[in-house]
């Protein structure tokens, strides 16, 4: 089946990799815009993470040491979760998203291309107002700021800190709409929503989410501003106000932004396992719609942040619709289980991240139905133990889907390939670091140490220790990555088209693409996961044949090899 | 590499079914482990929960060990199956063929979709059960002599203290309330504390108890419990002096003849001014505080010691006590006297030395309050009977039944009573207070009078009370101390005060006005006159000097409201 009618060899890349310079460039081109979130956001990473080693620092011991008082230490923290949330992993999965979702539907651009840009453009001057706070009294009331500690006291910082996350919010609200305009409407013909890579879907279901759950984090931040300059008192009992009324916003927008944080890493994670197991996705359709509930059952949720503040009367409500979305999760976590199964695994460094996300984040999927529990989040609410549950989600879920999608993509950004040897060391410090470092969390939690304290009882110190030590290699493993992306670059293996053989369309055309992604219009494969099939077989060779396969001698240097002999053609 | 041959499709089109007996033995592996690992937790092999200090912690631990169990069936299910994946559909070396081309299997698929949600479903409804049990409201709630009092608990930047609001009047005909830094209360009492916030969202946290509260500003809230003892294991109690704390079992020391001196003249000063002060130093636990340092000093001073003697209790002292172990006999036990809050001495005493027992346990903030929010805590002080709270509970409606007129015994006994949440935040030895994110108070009474030119010594004070962030120590931050009354210089929209009463107030200036750095209250800046007895010369014209700057503040207040 002939799916690539060019004539054979004729499509040499003629791209170069993107430049440093490229990155500061105003472009309307969503594969650089793309790269320029991921790095904009992997610069903010290491930030966010020096902030996290000094948290621990300061952990080792039970006293107040390493920070100057208890304020400098609060501010640690706030920042670091605003930074990690909002500036890493949102972004990064924006930059995904962004160079993605075209390639995979075959389309030129995304579908308002100056608003990518835009969106983009937003980020860098949120990163600058949210750091600047350092210089005027850094917020210190937590990346959930909850009045009155984020209005009546505290210093400009926390004021930057709420025009930061607004940037940050119409930043993303924009780009998903983008998406959302792009992947209903720009899909190529024969590729309706059912063929549609699960990436795009994940993509669509974030979108949506964001689209509705955003506004509700504007309106929180806006009357946050209003009462801190504005004079106005909605948060303030004394005057009128309600302190909840920030927490029911706040977790309206915040519980959803959860999966906006974590299903573009399940999307991502679908496409890696199923081409790094040779095997379709198992159970596609459940995995699609499934994202589509969390999404949905997600607006339902949120008051189980607040069970030791809600009214006891609301609390079991919320105890009931937070353990129903745990059914959806649970139809994803088979369906990735079921597409190993049988497949011929190839342990790739994107595919251990994969794998390493299955194994933590089910961690974090049971202390949720845990949580969820009224009765026991008495004892664990706002203690260590809530602390390890989200680590292991955000950092065990997302951050390892990042880590697998930085494996899987960075050949088709850069057309070279990452050191898979220098990837497995990163992979086997982040997995056994990561684990030691917020695994011991859920016992200190339960035994009785809250959280966001830099004092604490000295019964938890050899706990602490071991966390902190932990923390430690965790930090060091990501310069390995740090190394690898260097070397790589200058260094690394020619990639070719389609190093991974997988079918999606964003690996139908060269590595990097051309300005445009495709000289031609690409024609989809009628199944994105049809692997296993004589025909798959046949439109992967022709991909093959087309763009041709770097040739493995030990040679470097790029030289792509076509193949000689056309066959069955 | 020939291209043609990276992908050769040579597997089957169907899924691997796995032999039957291989799912037996799997399925039994995950069940026995996953009740494995809840049996573990649940009988102490894990240390994962603290001591059951409740009939709620009971409860909870029991949903939490169900929770345990089924978490870590799941646990093993998704690993195992996740291990056995990679193990046995690993690609061969140079095998670059795809997989079988399989989509699903719809009854898995139904399977695993009902199973999770019959799961949620029994974990939901056993949660509701033990919600409803833990939370139900008893008739006995807060009894007293049979009758229902109020329980007060205050989160405050950055400390927790209670009030118990009795039904028993003064001498004045007012109702008494008894402030303490310390929720007292005793095994089997129904508690209901009504939490009081003040400034900012704390948390009320017992995590012996596994209850959690948080203290809301605008909205009154509550938190109920039964204190419970399943051990009558009791880790405190007190102990009295006369007594040699040794450092082996069995080691008989005779005591000393007590020496007919006093040991200071403010004790001198509060026997004469309150009649039930001797009661008073012979049983309240705070009143041992001041009496100790000097206890812990003195022995040393006075002759070369008996090598085993680690510590004496001076005749009349009372320690809180932590047991640590019995010895084979059972005659001698092998305790840590708390001398104070930094002091303490290990060692033994005999058995028959030790009071009534009672537990402590933490209460924290678990809400992120400022600075100071790791060092926000009190103890929960649950004493083995009705009897011995009572004990505790009349003694302290004692004490306050005849109000010292005298203002320094007067704000002493206010900043002991944990009423405003001072201790936490500075230091102040003669208290025994050693906080870290407020100034040191020590010798406050040598200083205040040259801190700020053009206020003496007493207006200085005041001002400091009122209006912290106006009067910044050097190097403490603004915005840590609570306003305690009206304050011209909070920003718009801040709290503008928090309420102290005059007479506290006079009180509290009056007690730090004898704080001098040389222990002798006639060095003071103040303009106060101790006598040679180091109380103060004049009761009456003391309280009349100090109010007249007072009242300055009052009448800021009356014009603002």
């Amino acid at each position: 089946m002939a799916t690539i009618s060019v004539p054979i060899g004729q499509r040499q890349p003629k791209t170069r990799m993107p430049a440093l310079a490229d990155m500061l460039r105003w472009t309307v081109d969503h594969k650089i815009i793309g790269m320029q979130y991921m790095v904009a956001a992997f610069v903010f990473f290491l930030i966010g993470g020096t902030l996290a080693l000094m948290i621990r620092w300061e952990l080792m011991t039970p006293t107040l040491d390493v920070m100057q008082d208890g304020t400098a230490y609060n501010s640690l923290f706030s920042i670091h979760g605003t930074v990690m949330l909002f500036l890493w992993i949102v972004p990064m999965f924006a930059g995904f998203g962004n160079y993605l979702v075209p390639l995979q539907l075959g389309a030129k651009d995304m579908a308002f291309p100056w608003l990518n840009a835009f969106a983009f453009w937003l980020i860098p001057p949120a990163g600058i107002f949210m750091l600047m706070g350092y210089f005027m009294g850094q917020a210190e009331a937590g990346w959930t700021s909850y009045p009155p500690l984020s209005t009546l006291f505290g210093n400009d910082g926390q004021t930057m800190w709420a025009m930061s996350l607004h940037l940050l919010g119409i930043s993303s609200i924009l780009g998903a709409i983008n998406f959302i305009v792009t992947i209903l409407n720009m899909r190529p013909e024969g590729m309706t929503l059912w063929k549609m890579p699960l990436f795009c879907w994940a993509t669509l279901a974030t979108s949506i989410i964001v689209v509705m759950a955003t506004p509700f984090l504007a309106g929180a931040l806006t009357l946050l501003l209003l009462d801190r300059v504005g004079g106005t008192s909605f948060f303030n009992p004394a005057n009128g106000g309600d302190v909840l009324l920030w927490q029911n916003i706040f977790w309206f927008y915040s519980h959803p932004a959860v999966y906006i944080m974590v299903l573009p890493g399940m999307g991502m994670l679908s496409e890696v396992l199923s081409i790094h197991s040779r095997k379709p996705i198992f159970g596609y359709r459940m995995i699609a719609l499934s994202s589509m509930a969390i999404a949905l059952i997600g607006f339902t949720v949120w008051a189980h942040h607040m069970f030791t503040s809600l009214q006891p009367e609301l609390r079991i409500p919320f105890m009931i619709s937070t353990m129903i979305i745990a059914v959806p999760t649970g139809i994803k976590m088979f369906g990735w289980l079921g597409t190993l199964w049988g497949g011929k695994i190839r342990f790739t460094s994107a595919m251990l991240f994969s794998l390493g996300f299955l194994s933590m984040f089910v961690i974090g999927g049971i202390t949720g139905v845990m949580l969820a529990n009224v009765p026991f989040d008495y004892q664990v609410h706002d203690t260590y133990f809530v602390v390890s549950h989200f680590h292991f989600v955000m950092f065990g879920g997302s951050v390892f889907a990042i880590y697998s999608g930085i494996y899987h993509w960075f050949p088709k950004m850069t057309g070279r390939m990452l050191d898979e040897r220098m990837g497995k060391l990163h992979f086997a410090l982040t997995y056994f670091g990561f684990f030691f470092t917020f695994f011991p969390m859920h016992m200190v939690g339960m035994l009785g140490m809250p959280r966001r304290v830099a004092v604490y009882d000295p019964q938890f110190q050899s706990w602490n220790v071991l966390i902190s030590l932990a923390a430690f290699v965790l930090g060091f493993s990501t310069l390995i990555l740090v190394y690898n992306i260097m070397v790589s670059l200058s260094r690394g293996r020619v990639a070719g088209a389609n190093p991974w053989r997988a079918l999606t369309l964003e690996w139908a055309t060269s590595s990097p693409p051309p300005a445009w992604n495709f000289d031609e219009d690409p024609v989809p494969f009628e199944d994105p996961y049809g692997y296993g099939t004589q025909a798959a077989t046949d439109y992967l060779n022709a991909i093959d044949r087309t763009f041709g396969v770097p040739d493995e001698t030990p040679e470097r240097g790029g030289a792509l090899r076509v193949a000689s002999a056309p066959s069955g053609d | 590499m020939d291209i043609q041959n990276r992908n050769s499709n040579t597997t089957g089109e169907s899924m691997p079914i796995p032999s039957i007996g291989f799912m037996v033995i799997f399925g039994v592996f995950v069940l026995v482990a996953g009740i494995g690992v809840a049996l573990l937790a649940r009988n102490g092999v894990l240390p994962v929960l603290p001591v059951q200090a409740s009939e709620q912690a009971k409860r909870t631990d029991d949903l939490f060990y169900v929770l345990l169990g089924i978490g870590s069936m799941v646990f093993f299910l998704i690993q195992g199956l996740l291990l056995y994946s990679v193990v046995r559909f690993r690609a061969k070396p140079n095998d670059v063929s795809d997989g079988p081309n399989f989509h699903g299997n719809a009854l898995l698929e139904i399977v695993w979709t009902i199973i999770p949600t019959v799961v949620v479903i029994v974990l939901a409804v056993l949660s509701v059960v033990v919600w409803n049990t833990n939370n139900a409201v008893s008739e006995n709630e807060n009894l007293v002599d049979g009758q229902k009092i109020t329980i007060n608990a205050t989160g405050q930047r950055y400390a927790w203290s209670f009030e118990y609001l009795t039904n028993e009047t003064n001498i004045n005909s007012e109702p008494i309330v008894i402030n303490s830094k310390e929720l007292h209360t005793y095994v089997g009492q129904d508690v209901k504390v009504d939490l009081n916030p003040v400034d900012v969202i704390h948390s009320f946290w017992v995590p012996a108890m596994r209850i959690k509260q948080d203290v809301i500003p605008g909205r009154l809230t509550s938190i109920r419990f039964k204190p419970a003892n399943d051990s009558n294991y009791y880790e405190y109690t007190q102990v009295t002096g006369p007594l040699y704390l040794v450092s082996e079992p069995g080691v008989d020391i005779p005591l000393p003849t007590p020496e007919p001196e006093t040991p200071i003249a403010e004790a001198t000063a509060e026997a004469t001014t309150a009649p039930e002060a001797t009661a008073e130093a012979t049983a309240a636990p705070e009143a041992t505080a001041e009496a100790t340092p000097e206890a812990m000093t003195e022995p040393a001073a006075e002759e070369p010691q008996d090598e085993r003697i680690v510590f004496f209790v001076e005749d009349g002292d009372n320690i809180e006590t932590q047991i640590l172990g019995y010895d084979e006999s059972g005659a001698w036990v092998n305790v840590t006297l708390h001398i104070n809050d930094e002091v303490k001495r290990t060692g033994w005493i005999p058995t028959d030395a030790l009071g009534t027992f009672y537990n402590k346990y933490r209460i924290v903030c678990a809400e992120l309050c400022g600075g100071g929010h790791g060092e926000m805590f009190a103890w929960i002080h649950i004493h083995d009977s009705e009897e011995a709270f009572m004990g505790w509970y009349n003694q302290e409606v004692q004490k306050r039944f005849e109000p010292p007129k005298d203002p320094v015994i007067l704000g002493q006994q206010i900043l002991e009573s944990g009423k405003y949440p001072c201790a936490n935040c500075h230091v102040l030895d003669s208290l025994g207070w050693a906080g870290i994110t407020g100034p040191a108070l020590n010798g406050i009474a040598d200083r205040a009078g040259s801190r700020v030119s053009g206020l003496n010594a007493v207006e200085y004070l005041l001002a400091t009370i009122h209006e912290p962030n106006a009067y910044l120590v050097p190097g403490y931050a603004a915005g840590q101390m609570p306003h305690f009354g009206y304050d011209e210089t909070a920003p718009a929209g801040q709290i503008p005060y928090n309420q102290m009463s005059e007479a506290d107030l006079i009180g509290i200036i009056g007690y730090l006005c004898t704080q001098t750095a040389s222990g002798n209250p006639q060095d003071n800046t103040c303009g106060l006159q101790f006598g040679d007895d180091g109380a103060l010369v004049d009761v009456d014209s003391a309280n009349i000097f100090i109010k007249a700057f007072a009242d300055v503040y009052d009448d800021k207040y009356e014009a603002n409201e």
